[in-house]
């Protein structure tokens, strides 16, 4: 249960700067941003833009579906994520619980970027289970409360509250002089503490089915009410929440991507069509300037697509990246029924071991819908399956 | 490995005949500048790069011995590339650059490696004009790419933008 005085409820008045302690001291979360010019979501030091490679692929895990990010604020669709940190994390997990309230303090535009005023400090240790719960067992403690006594000395001075936000352990030692200590055993406690909106209902088995909630807490005052109402407004105008996520896929599992391909400003499908025949046609190898307009198609609370209008685009474009750590994964497409322009065959099946794309054009006023299914699967058996239809 | 060896002691020999004075050599082995070409030595090595820095036929050879040993030497990009950095490619390995459009101080380079089995690289190496290297450090791959981030208007993009320049992963 989480500990500390009622103060600390109430953050929404203003932004709240974000640290991970680590052994050598605080590291600032600077920033988080999607990126849909990103190939991968990364973790770079802010300054000399340096990818941190020691931990930008669990990162990725950290924010795919089915991790710790999506699990608490809803799946945050194919855009990569770039998170800019002001040192070095070079090992273990205890970044976890830091990036995870960062994650939602940017999507509820409450996390202070440097420059900003700030309203509040929170520096932040504990390894997150796949459950959001905290794991009790966490390294270095003592070192983490010593190399942080600059930053809360600083704070001091400036007048700006700190906490130190920890898993359910007991610290041994003198706690720097006016650190505060709040101890969770999960994260949701934590995000509803500091009105950090999320979409989780705790540890599963409960009765009450996830969905959207900003808190928790019974006494919050009207204006944190107002700000916390604001900012799932605000969250939801930038990423679409899934009140009902659908499961996570395995870790290893390949992962899918299709995108509408239509004419921008000024050009039409046959033009572009025509440019592009030798370059983007039923081709591999991720080619991409062709001019075509691209829109994501992101899969509702079913995982399904969403159907697209054969009048309103041009075409497909389906990448399909291999699992994680798969040497080798094997896509295949089948159409169902109609069909796609330059498709030889109602099956294709294909070998890859990097991302691989398969752009098809679509008939303008195709007979009959066009129904197809997309399967990944890895050598592991780890396997990805769309469906998706386009309507004349 | 036996041609792309000869080809770089090739180098090394013309490095001699053409630098005219010794001196620059003399400070150090040339089985040191070869280590240092191939990465087999440790970076930085501050007596070859302050030679390299002296001496534009030093530089010359050192970057014919780096293409010559590299991983992965991307051929000449295609000049009607519309990207302001070309991509380039070669049958083992991909390389793109993206402008961010939300912050277009920053540059993404995406490199995609084709044959899992391969050892990744672990640096990409730009040659500017009169041979000057620009090295970036490469992350481990995950998924067969390396992504990294350079900064618009840093010497290495600068170099870049040239679809001319030697580019080489090793």
């Amino acid at each position: 249960m989480p500990e500390g005085p009622e103060r600390h409820s109430d953050p929404a008045l203003g932004r709240i700067a974000v640290y991970v302690a680590t052994t050598a001291g605080p590291v600032r979360i600077e920033l988080v941003e999607q990126d849909p010019d990103l190939e991968q979501s990364m973790v770079v030091l802010t300054r000399d833009w340096e990818a941190l490679q020691e931990i930008s692929g669990r990162y990725r895990s950290f924010v795919a579906g089915g991790g710790p990010v999506s699990r608490a604020y809803g799946p945050a669709g194919d855009v990569p994520f770039r998170l800019e940190v002001s040192g070095r994390i070079t090992s273990g997990e205890s970044w976890n619980l830091g990036v995870l309230v960062a994650h939602g303090l940017a999507r509820a535009k409450r996390l202070a970027v440097p420059g900003e005023p700030v309203a509040q400090i929170l520096l932040l240790t504990g390894n997150l289970d796949s459950q959001l719960g905290i794991k009790p067992d966490i390294e270095h403690l003592r070192d983490k409360l010593d190399s942080s006594r600059e930053l809360v000395a600083s704070a001091h001075r400036d007048a700006t509250p700190i906490v130190f936000c920890l898993p359910n352990v007991t610290v041994q030692g003198a706690v720097p002089d006016g650190l505060e200590l709040l101890r969770f055993d999960r994260a949701e406690p934590l995000l509803d503490r500091f009105a950090i909106p999320h979409i989780t209902s705790g540890p599963p088995g409960g009765d009450e089915s996830p969905r959207p909630r900003a808190a928790s807490r019974p006494v919050l005052n009207g204006m944190a009410a107002v700000a916390v109402v604001a900012s799932l407004v605000l969250a939801a105008n930038v990423i679409p929440w899934d009140p009902d996520p659908p499961p996570p896929p395995a870790p290893d599992a390949p992962r899918i991507v299709v995108s509408e391909l239509s004419a921008g400003d000024g050009t039409t499908c046959h033009a572009l069509q025509y440019a592009a025949f030798d370059s983007t046609f039923d081709l591999g190898g991720g080619a991409t300037a062709d001019g075509f307009r691209r829109r994501l198609l992101q899969p509702g609370a079913d995982g399904a697509l969403p159907a697209s209008s054969a009048s309103a685009i041009c075409g497909l474009s389906i990448t399909l990246f291999p699992g994680a750590g798969a040497t080798q994964t094997t896509g295949s497409l089948e159409v169902l029924s109609g069909r796609l322009v330059g498709q030889a065959a109602p099956i294709r099946s294909e070998t890859f071991t990097v991302r691989t794309v398969w752009t098809y054009h679509v008939p303008r006023r195709p007979p009959e819908p066009i129904r197809y299914t997309v399967t990944a699967r890895s050598e592991s058996g780890s396997e990805t399956r769309i469906s998706h239809r386009v309507e004349p | 490995m036996l041609r792309t060896d000869f080809a770089a002691r090739a180098a090394a020999r013309e490095l001699v005949e053409s630098i005219g004075s010794p001196e620059p050599v003399t400070q150090f082995s040339m089985s040191r500048l070869f280590a240092h070409a191939t990465g087999a030595a440790g970076r930085p090595d501050r007596d070859v790069e302050a030679a390299l820095a002296a001496s534009p036929a030093l530089r010359a050879a050192y970057r014919r011995m780096v293409e010559a040993t590299a991983l992965v030497a991307f051929p000449r990009a295609a000049a009607a590339s519309d990207q302001p950095i070309p991509a380039r490619e070669t049958d083992t390995a991909r390389i793109s650059f993206k402008r961010s459009r939300q912050r277009p101080e920053l540059v993404y380079a995406v490199v995609e490696l084709k044959d899992p089995q391969a050892s990744p690289p672990t640096e990409m190496v730009v040659f500017g004009a009169e041979d000057v290297p620009h090295g970036v450090a490469l992350p481990a791959p995950d998924g067969g790419i390396m992504q990294l981030i350079l900064e618009w208007g840093s010497d290495t993009v600068e170099c870049l933008r040239d679809p001319n320049a030697t580019l080489i992963l090793r």
